[in-house]
């Protein structure tokens, strides 16, 4: 059956130039779990490096497994927005904005108010770099990671896609770290663990409005 | 061509078989033209859209997946051109039509049809706020769910509900209709 239609005349010069077949992408929960194995990389990374805590109390490895689940719910939910027709509601981009930087608050205070570690003023840069450091050497590589899922798909709003990829990056980043870092002082935890979260996120929505940006502009041009 | 159709020719598309985007684009081309025009309430510019919604649909073929509906991805993607369209020539070109002027060819629901002439229907839909004439179409005249309508728009289920319920009970008002509840 040939269809007469003028438009579809010009479509089908377009599209007979570039048929290559494609794969349909695998579900978004499924594309997400990479953060497992980035996570355990980067635990396995860093305590070759630091001395971990293993015999951190249960509740520590409660806190950092609950960071590192929040972290795949919100990379989750950024490649389902990369998905046409499929992306969260604004309520629900929303409320994982909140509850990224609300749970791992959340569970910090509790930490905080049963096994208080306060850090010592005289170490406060110097540990507080260290913290800010680590966690933006492992956010980092997970952010891209995170943006690079998610443009492989069509973000229908880049942003948002972007600044979940990189708050996940961050959360995830920021709960295998918990597990090398002891001390609770909430000027600490709020400046060099929360702050670098924060940056990734800002980067991450940054960074996609970007390309999401350039790309309009190139095919613009053509 | 029922749903299950429509995903058997999008499995034939990504394998790369031209013949399947033909019958695709024989099967979403009207539909997706319709939504347009509700959109811009410009045949023309429907028509330039049309045309790039087709080219991105085929640019992010890889994004749908079987047996997912077409139609929910499809239309979303219709509607971010629209979007795109509308965020880079916002200031080059008007696509809002005055309402009273001679309304584009959109779509009656059903549940509009018995109130008044087509022409004043058409007339009291473009008069209605775009998201809510949005949400009334794309159940109404589509017969997207909720559900559907909410992730093609970004928005709640219950949200896109209400939006086509006041859309539906202002055209009823428009057309003198009276405000039922009934739909």
């Amino acid at each position: 059956m040939r269809v007469n239609d003028p438009l579809l005349d010009t479509l089908r010069s377009e599209i007979a130039r570039d048929l290559r077949p494609v794969r349909p992408l695998r579900p978004a929960w499924l594309r997400a779990l990479i953060l497992l194995p980035w996570s355990l990389l980067g635990l396995a990374i860093l305590s070759a490096v630091f001395s971990p805590r293993w015999g951190v109390s249960a509740l520590t490895w409660v806190v950092a497994g609950t960071q590192v689940f929040v972290s795949y719910v919100l990379l989750w939910m950024a490649l389902r927005e990369a998905e046409p027709g499929r992306g969260p509601s604004a309520f629900a981009l929303g409320t994982a904005a909140v509850a990224a930087l609300g749970v791992p608050l959340g569970v910090y205070l509790l930490i905080h108010s049963l096994h208080a570690r306060p850090l010592p003023v005289a170490r406060e840069w110097s540990v507080g770099m260290e913290c800010i450091s680590v966690e933006m050497a492992i956010g980092l590589p997970a952010m891209a990671i995170g943006l690079w899922l998610a443009h492989r798909g069509l973000p229908l709003r880049p942003a948002a896609a972007g600044a979940l990829a990189g708050l996940a990056a961050g959360v995830g980043a920021l709960g295998v770290w918990t597990l090398f870092c002891p001390f609770t002082s909430p000027g600490h935890v709020l400046r060099s663990h929360f702050g670098p979260m924060i940056v990734l996120g800002l980067l991450g929505l940054g960074l996609a409005a970007a390309v999401f940006h350039f790309r309009r502009r190139s095919r613009e041009r053509l | 061509m029922d749903e299950e159709d429509l995903t058997a020719l999008m499995v034939d598309y990504q394998a790369g078989a031209l013949a399947a985007f033909e019958r695709l684009y024989a099967r979403l081309a009207a539909p997706l033209r319709q939504y347009l025009r509700s959109l811009t309430l410009n045949p023309a510019t429907a028509e330039d859209l049309l045309q790039e919604t087709f080219l991105q649909i085929h640019r992010s073929r890889q994004t749908y997946r079987p047996p997912l509906p077409v139609e929910p991805w499809a239309f979303s993607i219709a509607r971010n051109v629209y979007r795109m369209d509308r965020r880079s020539a916002g200031r080059r070109r008007q696509h809002e039509v005055p309402a009273e002027e001679d309304p584009p060819e959109i779509p009656v629901p059903a549940a509009a049809d018995g109130l008044a002439g087509r022409l004043e229907v058409r007339r009291a839909l473009v008069r209605l706020p775009s998201d809510g004439r949005e949400a009334l179409l794309l159940h109404h005249v589509w017969g997207f769910s909720f559900g559907e309508i909410g992730g093609l728009l970004g928005i709640r289920g219950g949200t896109a509900k209400l939006r086509a319920h006041r859309a539906l009970a202002a055209l009823r008002s428009l057309l003198g209709g009276g405000d039922d509840e009934s739909e």
